[in-house]
């Protein structure tokens, strides 16, 4: 198995180092001291466990844990007991490890990460997992900022990137407006034309094949028009 | 309180000296920075700035293997979270402790 040790704190990372260290076939890939840097990392390389702090500024474990899509397999490390219960709401954590950790009761939790496939969720938990967020999380600049569904105009793509214009600023993001739209609640947002997606609740007027968002004049795709027209409460 | 000793970063390098003396090294290296922090919060009265280099600190107290003072600074913790600082001295003197006994190496 690969990990990554995430983790604020330089001395748990050496300790957590050195137990990897003799860990047979547990492979250290990278430590990282803040939640931020292990999401870029994980966006971009497969991990089968992660030993992650809970307990870290701006950005705890479990912020780290909801931001990921699919969490590997996860092994928390903190010096707080009164996190367990907290812990037992996510499928992905195999095991809880009060720091300091001993060696014993480290191999202990890497035996259960080995044995450990996700549960399935229940019919009702999974509905409740599909469900659309109220809020997501951009990454500008190194930092993660929360958007609420809600605040958002419209998304327009441009080339490599997307802007996103909510109700009191606009951000550059570098993703599809495809991955966008998997982010959105479907009742409330329409993919209007190919370059936007539009919040039904801020059109203000529709004429002919373009629709008005505040001061904006938004495209609508012949093809999709039938469609907008059927999601509207027309009288 | 409880004398600082190296009885878990024995268990856990397993004769590794090497990876002891890292350990230490960064022990060293860190807590001065946080106990710095710690009074700088403490100072401006950022009771949760304070309690959450607290948090930091009381995980170095069960490195060193000193649980008396783990569990008289996870009360400081708690108690700082509601503006009360009556450990804070306590508290100061268990870093000293630290400090001290980490200077040697």
């Amino acid at each position: 198995m690969n990990c990554i040790i995430v983790d604020d704190e330089e001395t748990s990372r050496v300790i957590l180092s050195q137990l990897c260290s003799v860990s047979e076939d547990l492979v250290l890939v990278e430590e990282f001291p803040n939640a931020l840097e292990a999401i870029k990392f994980l966006n971009k390389n497969e991990i089968d466990l992660i030993f992650l702090d809970i307990h870290m500024p701006d950005f705890s474990g479990f912020d780290l844990i909801q931001t990921l899509k699919t969490p590997p397999r996860i092994i928390l490390t903190t010096s707080d007991k009164n996190f367990a219960l907290a812990a037992f709401e996510y499928n992905c954590i195999v095991d809880y490890l009060v720091k300091p950790v001993s060696l014993p009761r480290f191999v202990k939790a890497v035996e259960k990460a080995r044995s450990f496939y996700p549960v399935q969720p229940s019919a009702e938990k999974k509905q409740a997992v599909q469900e659309p967020a109220h809020s997501f999380y951009i990454n500008i600049d190194r930092r993660l900022i929360k958007i609420e569904t809600s605040s958002v105009n419209f998304i327009e793509a441009k080339g490599d990137y997307i802007l996103i214009k909510t109700v009191q600023k606009e951000y550059k993001v570098h993703t599809t407006l495809k991955n966008i739209a998997d982010k959105l609640p479907g009742d409330l947002f329409f993919n209007v034309h190919r370059s936007y997606i539009i919040n039904l609740s801020k059109i203000i007027d529709i004429e002919d094949n373009s629709v008005l968002i505040e001061k904006n004049v938004i495209p609508i795709s012949r093809s999709k028009k039938p469609e907008l027209m059927q999601r509207l409460n027309l009288l | 309180m409880t004398t600082p000793n190296l009885k878990y970063i024995r268990e856990l390098s397993g004769g590794d000296s090497e990876f002891e003396l890292k350990l230490i090294t960064v022990l060293k290296k860190e807590l001065p920075g946080e106990k710095s922090k710690y009074e700088i919060f403490f100072t401006t009265e950022n009771w949760v700035g304070a309690a959450e280099m607290t948090h930091k600190i009381k995980h170095k107290t069960m490195v060193l293997n000193m649980p008396q003072s783990f569990a008289k600074a996870e009360k400081h913790e708690d108690m700082l979270r509601n503006g009360n600082t009556e450990l804070h001295h306590a508290f100061i003197a268990i870093i000293e402790k630290m400090t001290t006994f980490l200077s040697q190496f």
